[in-house]
């Protein structure tokens, strides 16, 4: 167990290092001058110069390429020509944003899409089954910024139900920093109304990037779950006596739940990507809305930074995903 | 017949799956009684509609695509086809239980054999409106385990399935189905998935406890030895009707029906030479639009005009032995041989 989680630690790594290089290479054939856009429009040729050197930006691409290794070993991810921080800082201040939202958002869709999926499948083909069906197809089919404008429209404009945008109302005041998840920090300090300010806030973001994932969890489930009621050691638990809804809701769905993980391990990779619309249209001050900013500058340092901790993300929720494996299958060997 | 009150009794059940293609009517008025401490085999080739009655009786099949067209499973005097699925909880593992084919899939994969064997015990315990604690079940499933001969039952009761042996986790299966101390133990080929070894050794368990507890049996298999080693009774299906019905004894010395002897004829057996070794000529019918008449009749050597035309009913040929075949009409009591027994098909 040990030895495979350092296996895989070391893998995570191999795999940080390519990608860090493809967004490196891919960064720096992309057009636009960063040092020009930092200087500003009215700068002289003077100025960019300056600027370039300043950013390391007049050394060849293999010794920015080194450089950059040196720095990343240190903890130094370089820094932005737009906010003039440490990319480091700038994604320590973004990252819970962004961290929270994903994480609620998954949470929702894992509550949402199980029930969901083992409902279906014990009613298949009939209306339940049906109707969940075409919100599925639905959820897979509307592109996120459409579904994203018109909640907007009319649960935020028209209906006044939910807030537009943004993390906390102008008016609330942060909660004290302990995680640095508003969710978390006002529960933990007790503070409700904070708290509640941040779940409406939080509703409609959590919704839009949830709702693909809504969609493919349920399918998954309610898939697999058919087929593990089809299978023999439903029927002698039946024959033995154990109740229908303990041989679906435990004997079944433990079993159904193995692949559904994959699944989920996949969906909050792709959330974290899809943080960057959704975080876009609803102003929320995370990583995803970091990183389009700074596209807009050509600044390709917090860019690398955002994919990097993306990647890292991701990798580290598939590790997590490979270890519940192995609390829900016992056949699951670490080696 | 059997003297001791039967408290099983199958009566014209008919059981039809509805597929694509059409209804197929896999059971086809099968009747049958179980006494106390009885043993009855139920003998058939794959397909021909024994597991169907197993399960029937259990409410253990699907719902759609079967149907259950008409008949009577009485247990105790009440008809099990009558009961809720919560009545019917009650009575499956507590009443009658069930063990079955292949050991390795009907054993939950993802929990322990001690989660597994705990829940069935309690959930028994429940069903009496008794509350037993986890740990008293647990000393109860460990006494089950080492009733049927698993060493170190208090060492490997924490393990899954997978790291047990085939004959293991029948042995478990076995003592799952103890659990609730049932009147009624249904296996459904409980050998068949076995090497031939623990075959013997599975026989045996079965055989022993069915001495010790006194239960009821129904066995299934498509082997006539592995009947013989445990069952006193007999009842041979072909294509979901029963075609004779005898003790043990009678089917291998004086087998009536040409199915049965087909049967036995096409049993390996070292003192006969390989070309004795005939089978049945042709296959199982289609159960989607099955022959008229006798259903055996397209395969049959004896096969009269009657017999293309008028289903036969089980009738005795003698004490004990029970045939549907119009060869033994001559020999059938009065009683048995008015119109009505024998229904023309619409």
């Amino acid at each position: 167990m040990k030895r495979y989680i350092i296996k895989r630690l070391l893998l995570i790594f191999l795999t940080l290092f390519g990608l860090i290089t493809v967004v490196f290479l891919i960064s720096r054939v992309a057009p636009g001058d960063p040092a020009r856009l930092a200087a500003g429009p009215d700068a002289t040729e003077e100025m960019v110069e300056v600027m370039r050197k300043e950013f390391g930006l007049d050394r060849p691409l293999i010794v920015q390429y080194l450089s950059y290794f040196k720095g990343l070993a240190s903890g130094n991810l370089g820094r932005s020509i737009r906010t003039r921080h440490n990319v480091i800082d700038d994604l320590v201040q973004f990252f819970p944003a962004t961290f929270e939202l994903t994480v609620f958002s998954l949470l929702l869709a894992v509550v949402l899409a199980i029930p969901l999926g083992v409902l279906c499948a014990v009613y298949r083909d009939r209306f339940l089954d049906h109707a969940a069906r075409v919100f599925s197809v639905s959820g897979m089919a509307l592109p996120m910024f459409w579904l994203a404008l018109m909640l907007q429209l009319f649960l935020a404009l028209k209906f006044d139900f939910l807030p537009l945008g943004g993390r906390l109302g102008l008016l609330t005041e942060p909660p004290t920093k302990i995680t640095h998840l508003y969710l978390v920090d006002s529960l933990l300090t007790g503070n409700w109304a904070v708290f509640k300010d941040a779940l409406r806030h939080i509703l409609l973001p959590a919704f839009v990037l949830c709702f693909p994932a809504l969609a493919s969890i349920i399918r998954v489930n309610r898939a697999e779950m058919l087929e593990v009621l089809s299978r023999d050691f439903i029927v002698s638990a039946r024959a033995h006596g154990i109740s229908k809804i303990r041989t679906i809701g435990q004997y079944a769905l433990k079993n159904a739940l193995i692949p559904t993980m994959t699944m989920i391990g996949l969906r909050y990779g792709w959330m974290l990507g899809g943080t960057i619309l959704v975080e876009t249209v609803f102003d929320w001050p995370g990583i995803g809305l970091y990183a389009v900013q700074s596209a807009v500058y050509s600044d390709f340092q917090p860019i690398i930074g955002v994919t990097l901790l993306i990647g890292i993300n991701f990798m580290v929720a598939n590790l997590i995903i490979d270890l519940i494996y192995g609390i829900l299958d016992p056949r699951v060997r670490y080696e | 017949m059997n003297t001791e009150p039967s408290i099983l009794e199958v009566k014209d059940l008919k059981i039809h799956f509805d597929t694509f293609e059409g209804t197929a009517q896999v059971l086809d008025g099968c009747s049958f009684t179980l006494g106390r401490g009885d043993t009855l085999g139920l003998v058939g080739e794959t397909g021909c509609g024994k597991s169907i009655t197993a399960k029937a009786i259990l409410g253990l099949l699907p719902v759609p695509p079967t149907r259950i067209v008409s008949g009577e499973i009485r247990f105790h005097s009440r008809d099990l086809l009558d009961l809720s699925e919560k009545d019917l909880e009650k009575i499956r593992g507590n009443q009658i239980a069930m063990i079955f084919q292949d050991p390795m899939t009907y054993l939950n994969p993802v929990f322990s054999i001690e989660n597994q064997m705990i829940d069935v015990i309690r959930g028994h315990a429940r069903h009496a409106n008794k509350t037993v604690s986890r740990g008293a079940a647990r000393e109860k499933a460990i006494s089950l385990l080492n009733a049927v001969n698993i060493p170190n039952p208090r060492q490997r009761i924490g393990d899954f399935p997978h790291e047990f042996s085939g004959g293991m986790r029948q042995r478990v299966l076995i003592a799952m189905a103890l659990a609730g101390d049932p009147e009624i133990l249904i296996a459904d080929e409980p050998t068949t998935a076995l090497d031939v070894t623990i075959q013997a050794q599975i026989l045996r368990l079965i055989g022993e406890l069915v001495e010790r507890f006194r239960h009821s049996v129904l066995l299934i298999s498509h082997d006539l030895g592995v009947v013989a080693a445990v069952c006193r009774r007999i009842a041979v299906m072909y294509a979901g009707n029963i075609v004779e019905l005898t003790t043990i004894e009678r089917i291998f010395e004086n087998p009536a029906h040409p199915y049965t002897r087909g049967l036995l004829r096409s049993i390996p057996n070292l003192a006969r030479r390989k070309e004795n070794l005939v089978g049945i000529t042709g296959s199982i019918p289609d159960f989607i639009e099955p022959p008229r008449g006798c259903r055996f009749h397209p395969r049959c050597a004896h096969r009269m005009d009657v017999c293309q035309k008028v289903k036969p009913v089980l009738a005795d040929i003698e004490s004990e032995h029970r045939v549907a075949c119009f060869l033994y009409e001559s020999s059938w009591p009065s009683a048995s041989r008015p119109e009505e027994r024998i229904k023309p098909l619409p």
